[in-house]
């Protein structure tokens, strides 16, 4: 039974991953030269490497918790979750990872602006990112918090400061090479620990699923029911909506992107993005089938259930599954993983942000291009511990809050303004750079205004009677809105910047597609 | 636009196999987001449908088997483009390429 005391083997754990990452930040850091290498780890991942960490970047503790618990709560419901989130990675490779690698450096900013205006465009892009980044990383941060005072016995604060504390250290010590392979270990980590912990979990059923769930069946409060689809989902628009949110946010998510940029060409992208789907679709078949064995080894067990209700709340099954299965010791084992898990995905959000306050506001849209590389470095190094601080106080004000929305809305943001703008900036001749803004800031608008006005903010939150926006989920209106406008600006937009703007396209479509002239991060643009 | 771009872009055999890309790419992404979104509709209009078990001495319902497919559906499908791109799309492109730079530089005659 886990209480708010000290879990020492936990600990220990978690000091020796801190021990490690820490090692391969300095390792990191006497390797960083250039730029290149802080951005981008020099253009030197390989693409299995690479699909690892785009991987760990997506396998957040939040997806790992949060999905077991939700099969723990409804069944289900969890499923339908996993396939949206999944299913947006296909989409990554077929229209995404390749074009972007063979025309962008460091940021998706850099392919928005191929043959746009820079100077608004990175802005557009640089706001993008920085929502859904700020978002994600509330999100996370407050959930780590809450997360480590259970299993570690510290203060929240503390954890907070922790979290906040070495992430700055990763970034900005060690940048994209320390960030890649520190989301590289906890990938391994997180897949073999889940993978022993299923093994354990269906050798104790026989090997046979149709034992678990006839047993899950059994022990769940909704009976046999809990093998359909529960309420998540209760209307065609909030689930068409939802689905939007999860398939083409993933698509539009500035630190996942980012990583396009590690591996030296196009090939490694697609191979990269190949594994990461593979990983990630084991990894949610491996979650839901522990939803289902934390129901029956859970729902009825007086040591982590009382008064119907799980110690510490749905997010915590697969914790309590890893005790009641495998003992103390595996307990420890995986409060590490799901610590270092926080850690490594706050990471890659935080220099996802960083790279877009230096790489793109500092030195295209204030510097307008005359900065050195060291100054943004500089820049790039300050904004992490800003990013840093941010995320610290962040944390500590949204205390106790559910922030279950807010990882929706970072997700609705992406699907509104860095997908639209992305896709049609690669594939559409027409797009202008007027269109492109108009469209963005119009998805940015009303993803955040709907999400605000909606059922999930203006009542749950902001205890209202009737929430103004009906559905809980505004992607689908909002995504529309963007491609719409966007479409609609560029066409009407008759200027002879607009004209040059779409006669580029053909050089950009070259590019895209044979990787003819690039600068990658390994050689520079010739 | 440099003269080898100039050249690449207008090459029927390049401008051929873009469309093959394309054509492949169209329908893996086609295949995906249907699969998905009736996938969520079906959840949304007729839930009940997937409450059904597969036979009388099973539990394991439509719904499961239909979700577990769509988890194996996107690695498969990623696989198949991954392996087809850089398998075979890929040495063609660089075929032609280098076609192209030899002709280009055989017509510059000193």
């Amino acid at each position: 039974m886990i209480s708010s005391s000290v879990n020492v083997p936990a600990i220990v754990m978690f000091l020796a991953f801190i021990a490690v990452t820490l090692s391969i930040t300095w390792w990191a850091a006497s390797r960083m030269r250039t730029t290149d290498d802080f951005y981008a780890a020099g253009g030197r991942i390989s693409g299995t490497q690479n699909g690892l960490a785009i991987a760990g970047d997506f396998m957040s503790a939040g997806s790992f918790l949060g999905i077991s618990g939700l099969v723990y709560a409804t069944g289900y419901d969890g499923l339908i979750y996993a396939v949206g989130a999944l299913a947006g990675w296909p989409l990554m490779l077929f229209l995404v990872a390749e074009r972007l690698r063979n025309l962008g450096r460091y940021t998706f900013a850099d392919v928005v602006s191929y043959r746009l205006s820079p100077v608004p465009i990175r802005a557009l892009s640089a706001c993008g990112t920085l929502v859904v980044v700020l978002l994600y990383l509330i999100g996370q941060v407050v959930g780590a918090g809450a997360l480590i005072q259970v299993l570690f016995g510290l203060p929240y604060e503390v954890a907070v400061i922790v979290v906040g504390a070495l992430m700055v250290v990763y970034v900005s010590c060690g940048g994209m090479i320390a960030t890649t392979w520190v989301q590289i270990i906890k990938a391994v980590l997180l897949l073999l620990g889940a993978t022993v912990l299923t093994v354990i979990i269906l050798y104790r059923l026989g090997m046979s699923m149709e034992t678990l769930f006839r047993e899950a069946a059994a022990a769940h409060a909704r009976g046999i029911a809990v093998l359909a689809p529960g309420g998540l989902v209760t209307d065609p628009v909030s689930a068409i909506s939802l689905g939007v949110a999860l398939v083409f946010g993933t698509v539009g998510l500035p630190h996942i992107l980012m990583r396009f940029f590690t591996v030296p060409d196009a090939a490694a992208a697609r191979k990269s993005t190949f594994v990461a789907t593979l990983l990630i679709a084991y990894f949610y078949l491996l979650t839901v089938v522990l939803g289902f064995g934390a129901v029956v080894f859970l729902s009825n067990n007086p040591d982590y259930v009382s008064e119907g209700t799980l110690r510490g709340g749905n997010n915590m099954a697969a914790i309590h599954l890893a005790q009641a299965a495998a003992g103390d010791l595996f307990l420890g084992f995986i409060s590490a993983v799901a610590f270092a898990t926080i850690l490594a995905v706050v990471a890659g959000l935080a220099l996802s942000g960083a790279s877009a306050i230096s790489h793109d506001l500092y030195a295209q849209v204030i510097r307008r291009g005359t900065a050195s590389e060291k100054q943004v470095f500089t820049i790039s190094r300050w904004s992490s511990l800003g990013l840093g601080i941010l995320a610290v106080v962040l944390g500590i004000v949204f205390e106790g809050q559910n922030v279950a929305f807010l990882i929706l809305l970072a997700a609705s943001v992406a699907a509104s303004v860095n997908f639209p703008v992305l896709i049609l900036s690669m594939y559409w001749r027409g797009l202008t750079t007027a269109g492109a803004v108009a469209g963005g800031l119009t998805g940015l608008i009303s993803s955040l205004t709907c999400m605000v006005l909606g059922p999930m903010v203006w009542v749950d939150v902001l205890k209202h009677g009737e929430p103004v926006f009906p559905y809980q989920y505004p992607a689908l209106f909002s995504m529309t809105a963007a491609f719409a406008v966007a479409a609609v600006v560029s066409i009407l937009d008759g200027s002879t910047r607009a004209d040059a703007e779409r006669a580029a396209f053909d050089r950009q479509y070259v590019r895209s597609l044979t990787g003819l002239g690039i600068g990658t991060a390994s050689s520079p643009p010739h | 636009m440099s003269r080898l771009e100039h050249l690449v872009v207008q090459d029927h055999a390049f401008r051929a196999l873009q469309d093959r890309k394309r054509h492949l790419i169209g329908v893996l992404s086609l295949t995906m987001v249907v699969a998905y979104f009736s996938f969520i509709l079906i959840v949304a209009f007729a839930p009940e449908q997937l409450a059904i078990p597969l036979g009388d001495n099973t539990v394991v319902t439509r719904g499961i088997v239909l979700a577990f497919g769509l988890l194996l559906l996107a690695p498969i499908l990623a696989g198949m483009y991954m392996w087809c791109a850089n398998d075979t799309f890929d040495p063609m492109l660089a075929a032609i390429i280098t076609r192209i730079e030899i002709e280009s530089h055989g017509t510059e005659q000193p």
